[in-house]
């Protein structure tokens, strides 16, 4: 099939090249309109639920509102487990489905069975909803708006009235978070002294409010001719109507609402808010639907927000665009990639004129070039794979390859047409240029199978890792079989139709007219000392291994984003105002930092948001002015620096992204994870607590965290039942009371233009600050007299649970710790003996053990497995290339010589291993394999086609004949790969440095070795013969 | 150089052997940054009034306020509520009690003469009318009593007024002021007495009586005052400012920005010397305006935290904050 191929591309050479003309202009065309997103979609199949439940504890929500919506969605098709984290306030559940499940259909599910919770929940809880469908980076972009001039509540009601839905309104957009701001209620603010003084219960005003302000469908008039439909109007509906209720009549005299309650225009309670520069202001974060583009989306809201300008500026509103912006990082990756690839392909070039001189060869080998990778992409397009950093990576990294079968086509094509031309029966150029290319042709498919299958264990990759690195793995695979074709045809047909004419000259490469001298003595001195140099290549080998076991390791390297994101937490129980207050102090001092263009915090969460986040948590937005990856770090060494010494808070930062892939990476971050699950809380706590002892008493342990702590200050309402059946007043009626002075009741809903907003009963502000104002709320008895709540109840202040966690419907609690010695193995058995012996457990609790470790541990168990098995497919591959089991042996012990300057470059660059190092070791690997097969199949050309003696006369003509194509190939490989390799401390060439490093490093020590220690070795015990005719 | 090295191929070896060596050794010293950006938790100790060390720097940038501790006195109030008293039934029962005097003065007389008649039936029937007439009179006197006690009742049937109560409204106020069933204190001789809650605008209330029963819309007690001047109407609500003390009680005012409570109790951050800040257990009994008077004695030269406190308590519990991005997704 091979040959006819080939035979049929030169014969229909015309057809062949117009036909990849046409190709490089259909994928310079797709290339240039995909759009170009960060990562490739990285989150699990989820389906996120929340439930607002305002007023009621975390207890609470956890028993009336997690567990029923967790019942009811259990048994969905596809479910793989449920996770639900219950707070104040709010209920979070996450359904988590298959890998192969399709998200729609899981929504689909969800949404059917929350319908079925209609009713069965209490009845203040608002529905449960599914949180919209968002991209794993999910958010596009965060604005802030502040102003000097507008108070809170004016620039809240712009934002949710005016800017949220335009916004909105954008394609691609899932969803607008709003943090900060005042959220305008039109509230009724009672105080206990004119209740108390009138003879009022709260109740008394909520009445009188809702009955106020009740708007009733009043229905239509119709007689035989018309029908009109009733309308009323008047209701009251803003303050100054509002205070002219009457309450009721004390003789004869009308008592007026806004006698005894103050009515105005006033903030909800707040469960978050925001500042920019240190300025109170308005945070929103875009969010991006799934599979959304982040460019492109980002540039349509900006395009949005564009008609705004004027409003704001007449406003004296100040619009902070961006406060984080995902696509610059996008932009300038592309941008550094692009120059990468520019620089590379002008490398390509001039190696392969300088090896060749020839500029017609230079540029037939050239062409495979952008021809491979336009195609990969098309291919990649086509299949729906969407263009995003670890695709164009993939094929970053494959640009020193695809030209590698080009090269050594051309080469050889080359090579023999000259010998043809000096020979005494020439043949025709046809059979010429086809019996070259059929001569490498089967080591290069083999070859070129041979990297493509060195990449496949990278696909099956579980978690964030498979997600991450399957897409950069696809690219490069499909990038190498294009150059494959393109080799088995395009590069045959230039040949004939550029070289066919042209007379081979004399002219022989400077650069090669100098090396291969030195490098025929150096092979000739080196060939005489075989052991010593097999010896010294074992103990490089052996060091090289110890090194690399010994290296630290890091999931992805420091992506340099421009920005960084920053998380702080206090205490729970600490409230929101406090948290601005840290935060502002600390907004002042990154402000100082040389380098931090704009920073902004958010505290609390979001209406709607699917984060479980309470008072006590921020989170800042730290924009970069433009600086290198050096610069950058920098920065981020300051920003810790100011955190760690800042007193009272938690904290992390990082980047965006890598924030998300922790979020969402394989198991958990810790190394250790005990799980404990069960019914009781209590117990669990004790048990967890007795765990993390236990776990204390093991030298080796450090950083032991309970998870799930009981932190959160409660004000606890105990009710005093005999005071409540002296009077005639039910519970309810307390429980009511409470929650209308605090959470306030809404009585009705008020009209401003189109804008709403709720009409509240609520208690003022100034005493809702004072625990000690429960105590006088006025509560009516079954007499009419009025009891102050402080002699049905007992308020005292305790702690409470801040939030409650749920797993696979059941309680749970989680004990994590670092083990310092690295064993980690050892540990968990130890840890786990002592645990079942000490501690007793039942059915219905009992612990799991596991963590970072034991996930990193199964990954790795898989990736051997795979690794092994595709380790066999090669060896099958080489030996199908060789045909020898001994020079199968031989070729694979080249590969220890590319991990020797692997680890060197690694060294060198940074002393991490991440998965972009791995990813690189791997493409050394079938590199390497290539060159090894390339030698061993020419040394078995001389002798079985040539009719060489296997001699070191052989030895060295064949070392010296291969020499320009393995010089060539690693060359064009390590300058492609060196834009990438230096300063790949930059946007976008992060993961694809240490790649190229890796790949730099082994390349020159593989490649040195490959031309010096392998016709050594194969010297000495290769086996080259003529096949025996039968 | 490669003629160097394939001369003396094992002082290649050696040197690139001992190059990987120290490679190898130099980056394993080399401190990798952090990771995990966490702070090490911080064991809590046993002892709950740990010092807490900030640096006078740290403590301006963190935004750390302090407050002098300022000895002051203070009566402490509670804030109850009353209303004047209606002065129609007041004279109403005044004139129904000498109505019924006169009557019981008249049956009296009818008695006498009928005594001096010698009619026996008409004594037995002027008796009875005048025993009728009398137990009337009690009545409504016990009555009265019960609604305003003996006090205000004797002062009403006062021929020649003698008491202090002035019952015309002119001079004087008379009001009542309820209190909660469980109030255990006595009601002080004075109390403050305003139309609403602001006390700058108080005057002063004497005791007169407690009322012997509970009035029926309204749970606890009812005691009757009387203020020196007349600027309130009959009827008006009031806000009474009721003593928990019989003297000003001395202590230092905690504004309510400095307390912290945690576990059932209230603590305080008070700064030691220039760095050094210890938390301290307060008691809430004697609220002000504006803080909590604080009886035991509090010292430090510097004050107290009255902004950054939660801020230092969740310094010193810094093991109980959670790990909020420790998400089990995936």
């Amino acid at each position: 099939m091979l040959a006819f191929l080939v035979r049929s591309s030169i014969r229909f050479y015309s057809v062949i090249i117009t036909l990849s003309v046409i190709l490089l202009a259909y994928g310079s065309y797709r290339l240039s309109t995909a759009g170009l997103d960060i990562f490739p979609e990285f989150a699990p199949k989820q389906v996120i639920i929340q439930t607002e439940a305002p007023g009621f504890s975390a207890a609470q929500v956890e028993i009336q509102v997690s567990t029923p919506i967790e019942t009811a969605l259990s048994g969905l098709m596809g479910l793989t487990t449920i996770r639900s984290e219950s707070i104040q306030g709010l209920s979070i559940v996450t359904a988590l489905f298959n890998e192969n499940s399709d998200i729609y259909r899981n929504r689909q599910q969800v949404t059917e069975r929350l319908a079925s919770l209609n009713g069965r929940l209490p009845a203040t809880v608002q529905m449960p909803v599914p949180v919209p469908l968002s991209s794993s980076s999910a958010t596009v972009l965060t604005l802030g708006l502040s102003s000097a001039q507008q108070n809170l509540m004016a620039l809240r009601t712009l934002v949710d009235w005016t800017v949220v839905p335009k916004i909105l309104t954008v394609p691609g957009v899932a969803d607008v978070n709003v943090f900060g701001g005042e959220l305008k209620q039109l509230q009724i603010q009672i105080h206990p002294e004119p209740l108390h003084r009138y003879g009022l219960s709260v109740n008394d005003i909520t009445e009188a409010a809702r009955q106020a302000t009740h708007t009733a469908q009043a229905g239509f008039i119709e007689n035989t001719n018309q029908r009109f439909t009733l309308n009323i109007s008047g209701l009251p509906q803003r303050p100054e109507q509002l205070k002219k209720i009457v309450i009721k009549t004390i003789e004869g005299q009308p008592l007026l609402l806004g006698e005894v309650a103050t009515v105005t225009y006033a903030p909800a309670p707040a469960i978050g808010a925001a500042q920019v520069g240190g300025k109170e202001g308005i945070v929103l974060m875009v969010i991006g639907q799934y599979g959304a583009n982040t460019l492109s989306v980002s540039k349509a809201v900006e395009k949005a927000l564009l008609e705004f300008k004027p409003l704001f500026a007449q406003q004296n509103i100040d619009f902070h665009n961006p406060l984080f912006r995902p696509a610059d990082y996008i932009e300038t990756s592309l941008s550094n990639i692009t120059g990468h690839l520019l620089l590379g392909s002008f490398f390509v070039v001039l190696v392969l004129y300088l090896f060749l001189y020839n500029g017609r060869t230079a540029l037939i080998a050239a062409i495979a070039l952008p021809l491979s990778l336009s195609m990969a992409a098309v291919v990649l397009l086509e299949a729906g794979v969407n263009l995003n950093i670890m695709v164009l990576g993939g094929l970053a990294i494959a640009l020193g390859e695809v030209v590698d079968d080009a090269i050594i086509d051309t080469e050889n094509i080359f090579r023999r047409l000259k010998e043809n031309q000096l020979s005494n029966n020439p043949q025709s150029t046809f059979t010429v240029i086809y019996n070259a290319s059929m001569e490498v042709r089967s080591s290069v498919v083999y070859a070129s199978f041979i990297v493509a299958l060195a990449f496949v264990p990278l696909l099956t990759l579980d978690g964030v890792a498979g997600r991450l690195f399957a897409p950069l793995g696809t690219a490069y695979i499909s990038a190498i079989l294009m150059s494959l074709l393109v080799a088995l045809t395009l590069t045959p047909a230039l040949c004939f139709w550029l070289l066919r004419n042209t007379a081979p000259t004399e002219k022989r490469s400077p650069v090669m007219l100098f090396i291969q001298p030195h490098y025929l003595r150096l092979l000739s001195r080196i060939s005489l000392h075989p052991q010593r140099i097999i010896i010294f290549s074992i103990a490089a080998c052996l060091i090289g291994s110890l090194v690399l076991l010994n290296l630290g390791t890091k999931f992805l390297p420091e992506l340099r984003e421009g920005h960084y994101i920053v998380h702080t937490s206090s205490i729970p129980g600490t409230a929101l105002t406090e948290s601005i207050r840290i935060g502002g102090a600390l907004t002042q001092q990154f402000l100082t930092i040389e380098g931090v263009e704009s920073v902004s915090q958010w505290a609390g969460r979001a209406e709607r948001g699917a984060d479980t986040y309470g008072s006590h948590y921020s989170e800042f937005e730290v924009r970069l002015k433009p600086l290198s990856g050096t610069e950058q770090q920098a920065v981020l060494n300051q920003l810790r620096q100011i955190l760690t010494a800042f007193p009272g808070i938690l904290f992390e930062a990082n980047t965006f992204l890598i924030e998300r892939v922790d979020e969402t990476i394989s198991g958990y971050t810790a190394p250790v994870v005990v799980n404990l699950y069960g019914n009781d809380l209590n117990t669990l706590d004790l048990k967890a607590q007795q765990i993390a002892d236990m776990m204390a008493s093991f030298p080796e342990a450090s950083n032991i965290q309970l998870r799930s702590t009981a932190a959160a200050p409660i004000l606890a309402i105990q009710l005093n039942l005999d005071q409540l059946s002296r009077w005639g007043i039910s519970p309810q009626q307390v429980s009511q009371t409470i929650s209308t002075a605090y959470n306030g009741a809404r009585v009705g809903q008020g009209l401003s233009g189109y804008q709403t907003y709720d009409i509240v009963v609520n208690l003022h502000p100034r005493l809702k600050e004072q625990p000690r104002s429960i105590a006088q709320l006025p509560i009516r008895s079954a007499s009419g007299a009025l009891v102050p709540l402080g002699e049905l109840a007992t308020v005292t202040t305790t702690t409470g649970r801040y939030n409650i966690l749920h797993q696979g419907a059941q309680r749970l609690q989680t004990v994590t710790c670092h083990v310092n010695n690295g064993d980690l193995g050892g540990f968990i058995k130890k840890l786990k003996s002592k645990v079942f012996q000490d501690l007793s457990f039942d059915s219905t609790n009992y612990p799991e053990f596991t963590g970072a470790a034991v996930a990193q541990n199964k990954a790795r168990e898989e990736l051997i497995l795979y690794s092994l098995l595709a380790g066999a497919g090669i060896l099958l591959l080489i030996y199908l290339a060789l045909g020898s089991a001994r020079h199968t042996l031989l070729t694979l012990a080249n590969i220890p010589f590319s991990l020797v300057g692997g680890v060197v470059a690694v060294l060198i660059t940074g002393a991490t291993l991440s998965i972009s190092s791995i990813v690189g070791f791997i493409t050394l690997f079938g590199i390497t394999v290539r060159n090894s097969i390339m030698l061993v199949s020419h040394y078995q050309q001389l002798v079985q086609q040539e009719n060489h003696q296997w001699d070191f006369d052989t030895v060295l003509l064949g070392a010296q004949q291969r020499l320009p194509s393995i010089l060539m190939t690693a060359l064009v490989t390590i300058l492609a790969m060196l834009p990438l390799a230096i300063n790949s401390d930059n946007a976008g060439r992060e993961i694809m440095g240490p790649m190229a490093a890796i790949i730099i490093g082994g390349l020159v020590s593989s490649t040195i070795l490959n031309l010096l220690l392998l016709p050594t070795l194969l010297l000495h015990y290769g086996r080259f013969s003529k096949p025996t005719p039968d | 150089m490669l003629k160097i090295l394939a001369l003396k191929p094992f002082l290649f070896q050696t040197t690139l052997i001992l190059g990987l060596l120290w490679l190898n050794l130099s980056m394993n010293t080399v401190q990798a940054a952090a990771d995990n950006d966490r702070d090490t938790p911080f064991l809590p100790t046993s002892d709950p009034f740990l010092s807490l060390s900030l640096s006078p720097a740290l403590q301006k940038s963190a935004g750390i306020k302090i407050h002098p501790l300022v000895i002051t006195s203070h009566q402490p109030e509670v804030i109850r509520y009353g209303r004047t008293l209606p002065q129609e039934p007041l004279l109403q029962f005044k004139s129904d009690y000498f109505q019924q005097q006169a009557r019981l003065k008249k049956a009296y007389r009818q008695k006498q003469l009928a005594k001096t008649q010698h009619s026996r039936l008409q004594a037995e029937a002027d008796n009875a009318q005048w025993l009728a007439e009398s137990i009337t009179l009690n009545t409504v006197r016990s009555a009265a009593e019960l609604q305003w006690g003996k006090t205000i009742v004797s002062a009403l049937t006062e021929i020649e007024p003698s008491s202090n109560i002035d019952f015309s409204g002119r001079s004087k106020t008379l009001l009542y002021v309820d209190c909660p069933v469980t109030e255990k204190r006595p009601m002080p001789a004075t109390i403050a007495i305003a139309h609403r809650a602001h006390r700058s605008q108080a005057v002063t209330a004497t005791l007169i009586d407690p009322k012997p029963t509970t009035p029926p819309t309204h749970s606890g007690l009812r005691f009757f005052y009387q203020t020196a001047t007349p600027n309130f109407l009959p009827g008006q609500p009031l806000v009474a400012f009721i003593p928990l003390t019989e003297q000003a009680i001395s202590g230092i005012v905690i504004p309510e920005t400095a307390i912290i409570q945690h576990l059932g109790q209230h603590f305080i951050y008070l700064k030691k010397d220039e760095t050094t800040f210890n938390r301290q257990q307060i008691s809430v009994n004697h609220p002000v305006p504006g803080g909590i008077l604080v009886t035991a004695p509090l010292t430090s030269p510097y004050g107290v935290v009255t902004r950054g406190a939660q801020m230092l308590f969740s310094e010193e519990f810094k093991a109980g904050i959670p790990e909020e991005n420790d998400n089990n997704d995936d």
